[in-house]
């Protein structure tokens, strides 16, 4: 009997006897189908693609007949670790950036980017490499000019690229995501099927005189040539998004992050918390889930807002990390009340005055640079950045609104050869004077002049915000599944006002069985002090997480067997 | 006068019913005017009595009236009535002094002719006020105040705005609505106990949102102070227009106005904009608003009418026929298809 065999290393067949034993098919796919490429261990034979299957190394002596594989049977070899998803399912929220994914010449992947051999052995995000496994055609059904079968394919219906232009303008997508983009570039710097060279397609910009030149001159600023300068900055709109769309998983939690304006008229400032995952709306789209905003100490203004300094701040992203979230942006409200008295604001951004004002743009290109995004196709092995800025300001109807924006990667690094500065016209950004620490490159932008004739400025002493700037798109789910069942940006009052031995009380009354089931403790914040008072392991924090946000019994059974949270436990119960 | 006249012959059951000429009470020779009007405690008055001629009080001493003594008093050109009660019977014959605030309420100018009745009225149950400014709201204890100055009243009518004299300043109160309601809408308020209800003051909305607008304007701008914003815009100029011009007649050229500064526009003039060197985590938002341009305060001025006009014809023509054919050709003289036309 024929049995076949699909994996990403392609499909195979081969010829067995129903008497033949599981042992010996599996030495047939090790050797055979897989060269010999992966240990036993890593290697599930599978029925079906959603089957987790067993791995090589634990297959028994029983024959095919008896495992009841039959005639044209297909197996499916799940490759590398079991715990590895397929493409197909959205990648869990919260386990980015800790599987180190190794590719190498020999077991290049799928089909689209058998040729992409990366050299550098990065550490991806796994949204990243979730998506890399798409292949993110964009399907097209029957044309008129089909002159084919339902199941034949012609150039007419044949999926396009997700880079695909005409896609781009027919659905008004103003900047393609990372993905697309990689697609775009990668197909036009490495060729298809080969896999003997791979140049990684992507370069950060990088506008600071090259060190160590090879042509043998003092360094600069004594010598400088054409090898070492950088060159001429030219500024356009970025194409590409690093994240496309924005996501709250709950209306409430940008409502509650709005009392303290809406209380006080001080602007306030936040992180916000979430995860990544694909945005089917576009090809290969990634989006940023918003779980929670944690406000970092500021000073509130009603025309401002100053973060200070964070000592906590080690401690909020791990205890972010142990909830499955990381720091996936900045939120700020920028709202002024227009005096009518009907709750409606003044819409201060806008076409014609600016988006993020230039000083905004500064910061998040400082944000930007201190979290960048790991990339194995790029030469530095970072390419752009996850981090968001979201503005919550008044739309032309004098409505609150969010907006969410990035700026470009020209910004960050124009930021961190630090040749821009924020000037007091919130829509131009100054190129800094050149001096002994800095050598400014020409910087030129294009815009269409009133001629209509495009022409290329030089952007010094000052140019407009708006080329640093890329726009993503955001939005509440339509069925919102929160991970956090309250979604207080700050401690309830209760909490925050009490002493210590009040606050222990206020705790420990959360902890009661019936509270827990409601989502007592379903709360960042809440989770948040918890960890704070230090009683808790760190190891137990991720058991006592996922407890606290589904109060499954399994998780209790899990958590109780934790002595720290006995612990804490019984530090809680003997204040009450 | 006639009818004071004919009003001493007549029987014992007809009611009073009399005209006479109106003053406001400050016309009152002596010194009770002032009182009338607001209330003084020497002499106790209300704010509601009225002086009559003593031959008013002859007459009704005759009739069966109830006491105390109330009127209908009613403007019948302007078809205006309010109802009160007596003080004294003091006045010149065929006068009556009224409360500035009654002749208004009535429509009155000093010397019109007044109609004065005697009533019945009901004893007041409850009464709903509406006060005609927020300043009311100053007042702490409202209760203790009303009690006061409604003691000096003898009735309230719908619709009437009375005025009351408390702290040195005059609240004017208007009555919206009386029970038990009879057809008038009036009660009496002597000796009874009133449930008094208020409505919010005429310009409570206003006064709330200049209340708001004042807090807006207190929060405002301590970052813009801070970062000195407004000296760095002025920087800038500074920078774009250096020197300063003189005129030859030695007369000072005029500075700009450091006030303007505060539009967006003129920022953008500014060829180099001053540089914003905050820290690094600080967020400013109080630039110069400017509001977008699809909204009423931004409508484009139109276009002026340049090279606009109408011709004339100093000689006046002969037939209308052949003057508007003349018009047209001397409009449109540079066309010469029409002017062959």
């Amino acid at each position: 009997m024929i049995i076949r065999f699909r994996s990403r290393m392609g499909m195979s067949r081969a010829e067995f006897q129903p008497t033949d034993t599981l042992q010996m098919l599996k030495d047939y796919v090790l050797f055979n189908v897989l060269k010999n490429q992966y240990t036993p261990e890593n290697v599930s034979l599978c029925k079906d693609e959603s089957d987790m299957g067993t791995p090589c190394s634990q297959v028994d002596e029983k024959t095919l007949q008896a495992a009841g594989v039959t005639h044209g049977n297909m197996i499916f070899l799940r490759l590398g670790s079991p715990r590895e998803l397929p493409a197909s399912t959205p990648v869990p929220p919260g386990k980015e950036g800790v599987a180190e994914v190794e590719i190498s010449k020999d077991n290049a992947l799928s089909a689209t980017n058998s040729s992409n051999v990366a050299s550098a052995h990065v550490a991806q995000d796994n949204i990243d490499d979730a998506l890399e496994l798409q292949d993110g055609l964009i399907p097209r059904s029957a044309t008129p000019f089909c002159r084919h079968g339902p199941k034949g394919m012609c150039d007419y219906c044949s999926p396009l690229e997700p880079y695909d232009e005409n896609y781009q303008r027919e659905n008004k997508i103003k900047h393609m995501s990372f993905h697309s983009y990689l697609r775009k570039v990668n197909s036009n710097v490495n060729k298809y099927a080969s896999t003997q060279s791979f140049i990684p397609p992507l370069e950060e910009p990088y506008f600071k005189v090259k060190e160590k030149c090879p042509s043998g001159h003092p360094p600069w600023p004594l010598g400088i040539c054409s090898k070492c300068q950088p060159s001429t900055i030219m500024m356009n709109l970025q194409p590409f998004r690093i994240i496309d769309h924005v996501e709250f998983a709950s209306p409430s939690i940008v409502d509650s992050f709005l009392n303290a304006w809406r209380r006080t008229g001080f602007q306030r400032i936040g992180y916000t918390y979430g995860h990544y995952e694909p945005y089917t709306a576009v090809p290969l789209g990634t989006k940023a889930v918003v779980e929670a905003i944690y406000e970092p100490p500021q000073v509130s203004e009603a025309d401002g807002v100053t973060l200070e300094e964070w000592p906590e701040e080690a401690l909020v992203d791990r205890v972010a990390a142990a909830c499955g979230l990381r720091r996936v942006g900045i939120i700020y409200t920028d709202l002024t009340d227009d005096g009518s008295a009907t709750g409606k604001v003044l819409c201060k951004r806008h076409a014609d005055s600016y988006f993020l004002s230039s000083l905004e743009v500064y910061n998040s290109a400082h944000f930007q640079s201190k979290f960048p995004n790991p990339s194995k196709w790029s030469q530095s092995g970072f390419f752009g950045s996850k981090f968001v800025t979201s503005v919550i300001s008044g739309n032309p109807n004098g409505e609150i609104e969010v907006t969410s924006y990035q700026v470009s990667n020209v910004a960050t690094s124009l930021f961190k050869a630090d040749l821009i500065q924020p000037s007091i016209d919130p829509d131009r950004m100054l190129v800094k004077r050149e001096d002994k620490s800095r050598y400014v490159p020409d910087v030129l932008y294009r815009y269409i002049d009133e001629y209509k004739k495009q022409v290329s400025k030089n952007a010094k002493p000052a140019f407009p915000v708006s080329f640093l700037l890329v726009t993503l798109t955001d939005g509440f789910p339509e069925e919102s599944k929160p991970m956090f069942a309250k979604h207080d940006t700050s401690l309830p009052i209760t909490i925050e006002t009490a002493d210590e031995t009040g606050r222990l009380r206020q705790l420990a009354k959360l902890f009661d069985h019936d509270a827990v089931k409601n989502g007592s403790l379903s709360n960042f914040p809440i989770i948040l002090l918890l960890a704070q008072l230090s009683i808790l392991k760190e190891d137990d924090m991720e058991v006592f997480a996922k407890y606290a946000m589904s109060p499954t019994e399994e998780n209790e059974k899990n958590l109780n067997t934790r002595e720290s949270y006995q612990t804490l436990l019984a530090v809680l119960y003997s204040s009450l | 006068m006639m009818s004071h006249l004919r009003s001493a012959f007549e029987d014992p059951n007809q009611k009073f019913d009399a005209h006479y000429r109106c003053y406001p009470a400050s016309m009152m020779p002596g010194e009770k005017g002032v009182n009338v009007n607001y209330g003084g405690k020497e002499m106790h008055v209300a704010n509601c009595l009225v002086i009559l001629p003593p031959s008013a009080l002859e007459k009704l001493s005759r009739l069966n009236v109830s006491y105390p003594m109330l009127f209908e008093f009613e403007n019948a050109a302007a078809e205006k009535r309010t109802h009160g009660g007596v003080l004294e019977f003091i006045a010149e014959e065929g006068r009556v002094y009224f409360p500035y605030w009654m002749m208004s309420t009535l429509d009155l100018e000093p010397g019109d002719i007044v109609h004065v009745i005697n009533t019945d009225i009901s004893q007041g149950s409850f009464v709903k006020l509406q006060p005609q400014s927020v300043n009311f709201l100053d007042i702490s204890d409202h209760r203790a105040v009303l009690e006061s100055a409604l003691r000096n009243f003898s009735t309230l009518t719908r619709n009437d705005i009375f005025e009351i004299l408390y702290n040195g300043e005059i609240f004017r109160i208007k009555v919206i609505d009386v029970q038990p309601d009879d057809s008038r809408g009036v009660v009496s308020v002597i000796e009874t106990d009133l449930v008094v209800d208020f409505e919010t003051p005429v310009g409570y909305e206003e006064h709330l949102q200049e209340k708001e607008k004042e807090r807006v304007a207190s929060i405002k701008g301590t970052m813009v102070n801070r970062i000195k914003y407004k000296d760095l815009v002025k920087q800038g100029q500074a920078s774009t227009m250096m020197g300063t011009g003189s005129k030859l007649n030695g007369k000072q050229v005029k500075e700009q106005d450091p006030s303007e500064i505060d539009n967006l526009n003129n920022l953008e003039e500014q060829e180099c904009p001053a540089p914003l060197n905050l820290p690094i985590g600080t967020y400013f938002f109080g630039y110069p608003y400017k509001p977008p341009a699809g909204s009423e305060e931004d409508v484009p001025e139109k276009q002026p009418h340049t090279f606009h006009g109408a011709g004339t014809s100093l000689r006046a023509s002969r037939n209308v026929e052949k003057g508007r054919g003349k018009k047209t050709s001397s409009g449109l003289k540079n066309d010469p298809i029409n002017v062959d036309a």
